[in-house]
């Protein structure tokens, strides 16, 4: 038997093209290649660690406020120091008084029933005005002004502040310097310390490394003799107001340089005055910013309220946790108990109104360095008060921004609390500016009118 | 087998390029401030930072586009920007310290402290890493103040004594809880080392009237008249100033002031023309200092016309100064108008108490022909020199200085006073009373006068 024989030839047949290998072969050229192309184009998809903020804002004002007038489209940069709401010129309707520190100038703005708005300088040249204080001291029966003249706007310690006043005649103001050859002066507030029936003048003398307080004795004739009460830097407000209940006049300041310490000088009668320090922090950098007196508690006794958040020192202000505005609720006996009512930051000024109308005080306080980059956080806000001096914080605005200075009025004359501020533009960011914005309220629907 | 061999190769390729697409992708991105809220120049100058940290994740990049966020103000920004440098380089401390400066300076203080304490604890025995030390511990210090544990914030500054601004804190602290004599002791060594400081010499101030001390108390207030402040509290801060200047419109500023600040005038006003052109369109506070400069340059020139216009632009972004005032006086009286000039001029001296710009008021003055109240302003001009010398301690030559005054317009009650304070600084008692009794003959209500004089003397 044979074998069948093999049928496989022994013949190269045609070769096959190894495209596997080929393409497997490109594909380890290609693949670096194409990585190395595509690679920079690759988008950024990883996450950096969660973005802080330590802005504050609150729930949006169950009051309905409506800001007037447009915020600004020009380069200006306004420096407004002080606005106040009052019958400057004794028509029956409010105005706003203002501090112009760019323009170095007093204003007034009138507002007419249809909206519109009028500004009317009333002095000009006056350097860097930080307060107006509208007061009449001659007794003529219409008002002067006395203005707070800093000087100097930027921190400087130089003797370059004074108070002038500003008597109103017929022809209009004559200028009297009533202090001279002093450091930035922030503040002045009239009373009869020594009783003898003429107003005298408390003064804050902010300066920059160095300050005092004084207050100044009326002489007659626009004739003034200063007294020295107390020297540190940094005196931003003088609320005066019987704080002891002895039926004179005592003087109030917030220190606001380096230690700040709230100071009381008790009047003894006959033009002398005690030195008392009501309360201090170690904490250097709380940023006092101002000072007012109202009874908030409605106790018949006057009580102090500070917003604190300035941080100007600060090349770029932030907010910070300890920012906002303290109560010091009188006690009786020169004792001031401390309640924190916001934590608003950055918050420069306040004033104290019955914005609701349920018959207990409110408060509102404007910020001039909350956390700008986030367009949310709170400009204006208002302090509910629930008739025990619990506060819930209302949102009112979130712009413009960089206030430092508000005040509360009936401006249209409905009966309803209004509010004034003034911004000053000294930080970035230079965004959402308006010089002197004003919110009128609205009446609640169905709520008469 | 090639072909499993090219398989084996690829596959280790994928994996690898593989790995790089995810590892690419999983860079971030910074973290920038929107834009409408930076400063275009600023914006534009650090695009390019912005592209190098985002094409390449390096450390260095993120660490310079942090510096420059910071310089900005751009705190929390910034703060990301460090924490991925430290993330790419763990071994960093001066990420983790700048990290802790975002975090003090966003109110963020325990976390602050914690890391600088974590600085502290890992630093070496170097002369760098002392002074380092000192001043994360100084920092803790401060901290503890702004959370207002007084006890914590003692005990720091207590083991931080070499640093003269903790030294200036515990003092602070001993003096507000009544313990004025160990403060003292304390006080008096570092004004050794800051003889003229006015922090220190403010403290010593209250620690004499807390003790008593009455006439030292005095010395002390009149030294602190002429003290300056040398002793800076944060110091912390200071490393933030070359990171602004790199950027924006101050690196321009920069240029400006090393480059081209010595060249001639045309060239001086051509680039701040320039300047000024950059600013077009936003609100910035650079744009007044530069229009201020211009104006100073076209004065130089004797430009009147081109001043006048300058003038009109400061006015019309809100600026009316006194320096504004002058500049236009000054054009005015450049023109012919001597006597619309000296109006401008009066009205820039109400508002400054400049000596230079009263000196120019004084000229001006004269140029209209007002001699004589060209004279009192003459006056005015050395009274506010002396007050100048007066302050930096140079009281011979404020005394010099007074003395013109005086000879020129002797009925200024105020240059009595400034010679009364200058001869008591001289230690000439009898000398300075007499003065403060010259100023009451003249100003009878010069409150302060009074007060130098003793208490049962009657005002004149």
């Amino acid at each position: 038997m044979s074998s069948p024989e093999s049928t496989v030839s022994s013949e190269p047949g045609p070769r096959q093209t190894p495209w596997l290998a080929i393409f497997l072969l490109v594909m380890v050229f290609l693949l670096p290649l194409a990585t190395w192309l595509l690679l920079p184009s690759i988008p950024a998809l990883g996450r950096l660690p969660e973005f802080y903020s330590g802005g504050t804002t609150y729930p949006a004002s169950q009051l309905r406020f409506e800001r007037q007038g447009a915020l600004q489209t020009g380069v200006e940069l306004p420096l407004i120091t002080n606005v106040q709401i009052l019958d400057f010129d004794g028509d029956g309707k409010n105005d706003i008084l203002y501090c112009d520190a760019g323009n170095n100038r007093v204003v007034l703005r009138q507002l007419t029933s249809d909206g519109s708005t009028s500004d009317q300088t009333l002095i000009a040249d006056i350097a860097a005005p930080a307060h107006a204080t509208p007061v009449d001291i001659d007794g003529d029966g219409d008002l002067d002004i006395v203005v707070s003249v800093l000087g100097n706007i930027q921190p400087d310690d130089g003797v370059v502040g004074r108070v002038e006043l500003y008597e109103q005649t017929p022809e209009g103001f004559v200028r009297h310097v009533i202090l001279d050859d002093v450091r930035r002066v922030a503040d002045v507030q009239p009373g009869d310390f020594d009783g003898d029936g003429d107003l005298d003048l408390a003064v804050a003398v902010f300066g920059y490394n160095r300050g005092e307080v004084l207050w100044l004795e009326n002489r007659g004739a626009f004739q003034f003799l200063d007294h020295h009460l107390y020297s540190a830097p940094g005196a931003i407000h003088v609320p005066v107001a019987d704080y002891d209940g002895d039926g004179d006049l005592d003087i109030a300041t917030i220190i606001s340089q380096e230690e700040e310490e709230l100071v009381a000088f008790e009047n003894l009668g006959g033009g002398k005055f005690k030195t008392r320090s009501l309360w201090l922090t170690p904490n250097m950098d709380l940023g006092s910013a101002g000072l007012i007196h109202a009874d908030l508690d409605e106790d018949g006794d006057e009580d102090l309220i500070l917003p604190a958040g300035d941080n100007l020192e600060d090349f770029d202000a932030y907010p910070q946790p300890y920012h906002g505005c303290l109560w010091f609720e009188n006690t009786g006996d020169w004792n001031f108990k401390e309640h924190r009512i916001s934590d608003l930051g950055g918050t420069y000024a306040g004033d104290v109104a019955d914005m609701d109308g349920d018959g207990d005080l409110d408060v509102v306080l404007v910020s001039m360095t909350n956390d700008w980059y986030s367009p949310e956080h709170a400009s204006v806000v208002w302090l509910e008060n629930d008739g025990q001096q619990n506060f819930k914080t209302w949102q009112i605005d979130n712009q413009p921004i960089h206030l430092v200075t508000v005040a509360v009025g009936d401006l249209n004359q409905d009966g309803l609390p209004d509010i004034a501020a003034g911004s000053l533009n000294m930080r970035k960011p230079f965004d959402r500016i308006q010089a002197v914005p004003f919110w009128i309220q609205r009446a609640k629907k169905g709520a008469p009118q | 087998m090639i072909v499993r061999a090219i398989a084996v190769i690829l596959l280790i390729e994928v994996l690898v390029c593989g790995y790089l697409f995810v590892q690419r992708a999983a860079r971030p991105a910074p973290v920038l401030p929107e834009t409408t809220l930076m400063n275009p120049l600023f914006a534009e100058d650090i695009q390019p930072l912005v592209q190098q940290v985002t094409q390449t994740n390096n450390a260095f990049d993120w660490m310079r586009l942090g510096e420059a966020l910071l310089g900005q103000g751009y705190y929390s920004h910034a703060e990301l920007c460090f924490r991925q440098v430290a993330e790419l380089m763990p071994e960093s401390r001066l990420a983790e310290s700048r990290i802790a400066y975002c975090l003090e300076r966003t109110g963020r203080t325990e976390q602050s402290s914690e890391l600088y304490r974590e600085l502290n604890a890992s630093s070496d025995n170097s002369r760098e890493a002392k002074r380092e030390q000192m001043q994360a511990l100084y920092e803790i210090g401060r901290n503890a103040l702004r959370e207002e544990k007084v006890d914590a914030a003692e005990k720091l500054f207590r083991q931080n004594l070499g640093f003269l601004p903790a030294r200036y804190q515990l003092a602070k602290l001993l003096i507000r809880t009544e313990r004025a004599d160990e403060a003292l002791p304390l006080i008096s060594e570092s004004l050794q080392q800051v003889p003229r400081s006015l922090k220190f010499l403010e403290l010593q101030l209250r620690a004499l009237q807390q003790t008593g001390n009455v006439k030292q108390a005095e010395q002390t207030a009149q030294m602190l008249e002429r003290a300056q402040h040398s002793v800076p509290l944060h110091p912390g801060s200071n490393f933030i100033e070359p990171f602004r200047l790199k950027y924006g419109i101050d690196r321009r500023v920069e240029a400006f002031n090393t480059e081209i600040g010595n060249g001639s005038l045309p060239e001086l006003e051509a680039e701040l023309v320039k300047l000024i052109d950059l600013l077009e369109g936003y609100p910035s506070t650079h744009r007044q200092i530069f229009l201020m400069r211009l104006l100073e340059v076209q004065q130089q020139q004797q430009q009147p016309r081109k001043m006048l216009e300058t003038a009109r632009k400061l006015n019309e972004i809100g600026i009316h100064n006194a320096e504004v005032l002058m500049y236009q006086a000054e054009a005015n009286g450049s023109l012919g108008d001597w006597n619309q000039a000296a109006q401008l001029a009066r009205r820039a001296g109400q508002m400054s108490k400049s000596p230079a710009l009263h000196q120019q008021l004084a000229e001006v003055l004269k140029q209209a022909g007002q001699t004589e109240e060209s004279q009192v302003e003459q006056a005015l001009v050395y009274r506010l020199e002396a007050m100048e010398y007066y302050r930096a301690s140079q009281l011979a030559e404020a005394l010099e200085k007074i003395e013109q005054s005086l000879k020129l317009y002797p009925a200024d009650p105020q240059s009595w006073f400034v010679r009364g304070l200058i001869q008591e600084a001289l230690g000439e008692v009898k000398a300075s009373l007499a003065d403060f009794r010259e100023c009451l003959k003249r100003d009878p209500l010069h409150g302060r006068a009074r007060q130098k004089l003793p208490s049962d003397e009657p005002a004149s």
